[in-house]
């Protein structure tokens, strides 16, 4: 029966988080710069439309995706409609610099902003 | 005096999947969440056993299996499960109530990330990291906060209130 005594916080434990905390925030602010000319429509790993950025403000549906919806304008595209029951893709709002990514994994399907510097699907994040 | 155990640990495991539920119900970007549930986690870690933390876990991700669909239980499983395993390792280290929540917190994000890109064959989820990262050093300070907060009001916690050590932990 040994008793252990758990302490709330100390002094190192700061340290640490607050480095951690940082260097994220660092990290959040610092890739998104360029702005992309065109946003590539991935859908199980395979791009099956790219949309230029540059056009004045338009909806359109994709036949191979046909329960979505995207606007662009701006120069951001966002996901307006999609067919699935959380709906965080439409709630991450527009994507206009490069890199940026909206998400849908229920249905595998992702959208990547790339710049004029063309490399096909910047998968090499990890 | 088993019962009255089971009946604790029943109440705890609604009270874990009533908010993970609420939670869910809130739109923010990149699914962002407090992880009020976690609260539920750590108390049944620190005051009962790693057995009765691990049952509430998994039970909760097959409550949000069957209410939210596949692809939230997984992404609930992998996520809590990281987050308890880290947090235990901590607990053992002997490491403070704040490190150990925010660390669940982080590694919440980073189990629902990894399991994300096995889900979309894809590392692309990563770049979700920091952000995440961030949300879930908060989340679980204020989580650890509020558990400090309401931890003399609940059974099973011989507490002695003081900033630096507030907390028994359960005897072994």
């Amino acid at each position: 029966m040994k008793s252990k005594a758990l302490v709330f916080a100390r002094k190192s434990d700061f340290l640490i988080l607050i480095v951690l905390f940082l260097t994220s925030i660092l990290l959040c602010l610092i890739p998104y710069r360029n702005r992309g000319t065109r946003a590539q429509i991935i859908l199980d790993q395979k791009i099956i439309a790219e949309i230029p950025l540059s056009q004045p403000e338009e909806a359109l549906t994709l036949t191979a995706a046909p329960d979505y919806q995207f606007t662009v304008s701006d120069g951001k595209i966002s996901i307006i409609a999609a067919p699935c029951r959380n709906q965080l893709c439409v709630h991450s709002g527009a994507a206009g610099s490069v890199g940026q990514r909206i998400i849908c994994l229920p249905n595998r399907l992702m959208i990547v902003i790339v710049g004029n510097d063309d490399k096909a699907i910047p998968d090499a994040v990890l | 005096m088993r019962s009255k155990r089971l009946a604790l640990d029943s109440i705890l495991l609604a009270l874990a999947a009533a908010f993970s539920f609420l939670e869910s119900m809130i739109p923010t970007p990149v699914g962002i969440r407090l992880g009020l549930s976690s609260i539920v986690v750590m108390y049944a870690l620190l005051c009962l056993s790693t057995a009765e933390a691990s049952a509430i876990v998994l039970l909760k991700a097959c409550f949000a299996l069957i209410t939210r669909g596949f692809y939230a239980g997984i992404l609930s499983l992998s996520g809590s499960f990281l987050s308890l395993l880290g947090m235990l390792i901590l607990y053992r280290m002997n490491s403070s109530l704040v490190l150990m929540s925010c660390i669940g917190g982080f590694l919440h994000n980073l189990g629902q990330i990894l399991a994300a890109s096995l889900f979309l064959g894809s590392g692309s989820v990563f770049s979700y990291l920091p952000i995440l990262t961030a949300a879930g050093l908060t989340a679980g300070f204020v989580s650890a906060s509020l558990l400090r907060m309401i931890l003399p009001y609940l059974p099973y916690s011989n507490c002695s209130i003081r900033s630096s050590q507030f907390l028994k932990g359960p005897d072994k």
